[in-house]
């Protein structure tokens, strides 16, 4: 009970840094700390805790990739949302609804082409995130936030795939046949499995419509809930992930320091974002017509380009179902079957995750090769 | 309420000075475990039964209208030797010595459309498969022929496919003008 109050008494707006000063003698209180003492913390600063490990809070430990993904799904929010103004999820209106956003709309082709990178970019940052978790052991000690953020990922394939099919041109219509195809394949329930997807026999309106809905709100009203809860995890789990050091605590540092550190990485970000918006557009294809003989090879989106090219040489429910489920059950029972003990926590390519971070760079490895081999055919 | 709490858990040490409340507690938390295990089950019944009930809502489909007879035009416009991509019907509409077929252009790997090779066959854009002209799988991850659909003649002396009837690949149209 005593501790809990003083803990109140700490978080409480006067005295957040002042008690902490006291405890651990090598928080160094700048003046800009002092400044803050005498003001009500704002949003941004409850959001952590009043002090934070020193080492594990600089830039070069977390590179700042889960805060950098979570920008992207908020500008991903707020770019989604102004775009449902304009695109119509029919089958006769969508390829054109997709052209007058990126083509008419006042900085409507910007708008589109934010929304594009960001989710591009998302998916590069939540695998950099996770191989970050992986490598520093970061997952040590707290193993059901890694579960949630296994979740995360794939949410994260889900809205991409999902938004790519909205484009509704031919690369992006034929992905979705595919896709959906596959799970055609499943032994027993793939057909009904299917017809769920798919809304009926064959793609079409309800496939549209449905892919909008689930892009548009199901899968982003989920994946809005699992963020708030991983962050939440964090703070329960005792903040950042942070070497257990010993003897004594560990030097620890303010949280405006980390604040600051996060507001840069969160401009810089934006700056890329709008700056690559800017400079490389979309891409917007023929509206998707799936009678038409194509002309080019269809691609899947780069994310899935590994699988496609699994299909080429093995059979569809092996190569197309199995192969990305074992992957993705791999990679969620690594802190479960090979790293399981805290030991090594926060520390990059600790010793005692050796055979798990083999894994992993081995699963990364395999994909990036996949991939590779499918953007040079 | 505190009553409650002493029954659900007793120390171990002081269960044997108190055989009241042990018994009391024994009877109690049984039913107190039996209670939430029936409360957590129904709820977990329920749960299951209204997802069922979503799944079925969100697959549901209302009956397509009838796309199965794809008109293609008339049996002369299609040359002896000839093989041409009918966008419609989605299929290859072909003239051999014994007479005309529909061959389904969709390939049986993952649904991509086949394209005519230079030396005869077909294949598939996406993974790679290969078909030689009769629609057998020769190469690649299909494995399966591709479909030979039935062709007819309506009243107005128009050809017709049905995607939704395959035929074996030796039919041909039966052409008594
Ligand atoms: S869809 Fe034709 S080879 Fe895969």
């Amino acid at each position: 009970m005593g501790k809990l109050d003083r803990q109140r008494v700490k978080e409480s707006s006067l005295q957040a840094v002042k008690p902490a000063k006291a405890s651990i003698p090598e928080y160094d209180s700048s003046e800009r700390s002092a400044v803050m003492v005498h003001r009500r913390p704002n949003f941004f600063y409850h959001l952590h805790p009043p002090t934070l490990p020193a080492r594990e809070s600089r830039f070069g430990y977390t590179f700042g990739l889960g805060g950098i993904s979570l920008l992207l799904f908020l500008a991903l929010g707020v770019t989604g949302v102004l775009e449902m103004f304009i695109y119509l999820p029919t089958l006769a209106d969508a390829a054109a609804s997709v052209r007058q956003i990126a083509y008419l709309a006042p900085f409507g082709w910007l708008l589109r082409n934010m929304h594009y990178w960001a989710g591009q970019m998302m998916v590069g940052t939540v695998i950099l995130h996770m191989a970050r978790v992986v490598l520093s052991g970061g997952y040590k000690g707290r193993r059901s936030n890694w579960l949630i953020g296994m979740a995360l990922l794939a949410l994260t394939l889900l809205l991409d795939f999902t938004g790519y099919v909205l484009r509704w041109d031919q690369d992006t219509a034929w992905a979705l046949v595919m896709g959906t195809n596959l799970v055609n394949a499943i032994p027993g329930i793939g057909p009904a499995l299917y017809r769920l997807l798919i809304g009926g026999q064959t793609v079409g309106q309800a496939t549209l419509l449905r892919f909008y809905a689930w892009h548009v709100l199901g899968l982003a009203l989920v994946a809005t809930v699992l963020i708030v809860w991983h962050s939440f995890r964090v703070r329960r789990d005792g903040g950042i992930s942070h070497r257990k050091s010993a003897p004594g605590p560990a030097p620890r540092v303010g949280r405006e320091q980390l604040v600051r550190t996060e507001a840069i990485a969160a401009l810089l970000t934006l700056a890329a974002l709008v700056g690559l918006s800017v400079l490389v557009n979309a891409p917007l294809g023929p509206a998707a017509n799936l009678s038409v003989l194509m002309t080019a090879e269809p691609r899947a989106p780069w994310f899935f380009l590994w699988i496609q090219e699994l299909l080429r040489s093995a059979p569809v429910f092996l190569a197309g179902v199995l192969a990305p489920l074992a992957v993705f059950t791999l990679l969620s029972v690594l802190p479960y079957a090979l790293d399981r003990g805290p030991a090594g926590v926060g520390e990059w390519f600790n010793r005692p995750g050796r055979l798990a971070q083999g894994v992993f760079l081995a699963l990364v490895l395999a994909v990036i090769a996949l991939t590779a081999r499918g953007l040079l055919r | 309420m505190t009553g409650h709490q002493v029954n659900t858990s007793p120390l171990p040490s002081q269960g044997g000075a108190c055989p009241e409340r042990v018994e009391g507690g024994r009877g109690a938390g049984d039913r107190r475990a039996f209670l939430a295990w029936l409360t957590r089950g129904s709820l977990a019944t329920i749960a299951a039964l209204a997802l069922g009930q979503v799944a079925r809502f969100i697959s549901f489909a209302p009956a397509a209208e009838d796309q199965t007879a794809i008109p293609v035009g008339q049996p002369e416009q299609y040359a002896a030797g000839t093989l041409t991509y009918v966008e419609p019907a989605r299929a290859y509409i072909g003239r051999d010595g014994a007479g005309l077929y529909a061959l389904d252009a969709v390939c049986t790997h993952l649904g991509c459309l086949v394209a005519q090779q230079a030396g005869g066959g077909f294949a598939c854009p996406c993974h790679g498969s290969r078909f030689a002209a009769d629609g057998q799988a020769q190469n690649g991850p299909a494995s399966q022929a591709l479909r030979h659909l039935a062709l007819n003649l309506n009243q107005d002396g128009q050809m017709v496919v049905d995607r939704s009837r395959p035929v074996t690949p030796a039919t041909r149209l039966a052409e008594d003008s």
